[in-house]
């Protein structure tokens, strides 16, 4: 402290862990914030039709499309805390060959910055259906669910599954051609 | 810094940055002060209206603040100034020697410890 050059060392050294504890609070003080919000999910025109796929054993896959609408209002996840949310729309079902299959359809990016309402309508999906065989057609019980990552400013990131979901039956015929 | 100003011409040269010892731990505890109380009211705001950059921001406030208080010597950190033993043999100096090297006595008991 005898010289500027040592007070200023001083003083930014002390700043900074003033800083790491700030930041240490604010994670604590969002901890418990809510993370789940309803959201409205339905998809409509579900259709199956097999494709040429040379990754699987078979060789032949089962390819399926969907016409998605979702509706979601993620405003209350939003806090000092959070700087992005991203949301994504997976498939879950079971077949014969795998206990669980998910199969991410869609996904979206939502800043604090934005309106965080999220309504899409007749949306088509943004990766490819394909399963992992073909156990698609006819297929009862493909469940959709919006999940999301939140993404902090401070601490760790936090994975959370909204409540509302849509089952899609699919018809027992293939489509034949393109969809 | 005091290094550099001795690289200044002549008139400059008699400033200096040093603050005694009394100054010294009422600056650490100023400054201490002061970013502690930024740090508190900045949570506190940026907590109420949920903003993240006005925490920071009055962090940032209070870390000027703080610098311009403690880094420039001021004359309240001068208040209780060093009482050096005169060193006996300055006590005579020669018109020769202030004029010969800029500041530096040929002297070689000096160590540095002149601060008038």
């Amino acid at each position: 402290m005898h010289s500027i050059w040592s007070r200023a060392n001083s003083v930014f050294a002390f700043t900074l862990t003033a800083m790491s504890a700030v930041t240490f609070a604010v994670f604590l003080s969002t901890i418990w914030s809510q993370r789940v919000t309803d959201v409205t999910i339905l998809a409509t025109n579900p259709r199956v039709r097999v494709m040429p796929d040379y990754i699987s054993e078979s060789g032949r896959s089962d390819h399926a499309m969907v016409s998605l609408n979702i509706e979601a209002d993620v405003s209350p996840i939003f806090n000092w805390n959070v700087k992005q949310l991203f949301m994504y729309l997976v498939a879950e079902y079971k077949t014969p060959k795998n206990t669980i299959n998910q199969v991410v359809l869609w996904d979206k990016i939502v800043l604090r910055s934005e309106r965080s309402v999220v309504i899409e309508t007749n949306a088509a999906p943004k990766y490819y259906f394909i399963d992992d065989g073909q156990h698609l057609r006819g297929h009862e019980n493909v469940t959709l669910y919006l999940k999301w990552n939140i993404i902090p400013n401070a601490g760790y990131l936090a994975n959370a599954k909204a409540e509302g979901s849509y089952q899609v039956k699919f018809p027992s015929q293939y489509v034949s051609g393109r969809f | 810094m005091d290094g550099i100003i001795q690289m200044l011409p002549a008139p400059l040269r008699r400033f200096s940055t040093y603050i005694d010892f009394a100054g010294q731990s009422k600056a650490e505890k100023i400054f201490q002060v002061i970013i502690v109380i930024a740090s508190i009211i900045g949570f506190v705001v940026g907590y109420l209206l949920q903003q993240l950059w006005l925490t920071f921001a009055i962090l940032g406030g209070g870390f000027v603040l703080a610098n311009l208080i403690v880094l420039p010597c001021w004359p309240y950190f001068r208040k209780n100034p060093i009482n050096w033993k005169p060193n006996p043999v300055d006590e005579r100096p020669t018109p020769a020697a202030a004029t010969k090297k800029e500041g530096a006595s040929p002297n070689p008991k000096k160590d540095g410890k002149k601060h008038k």
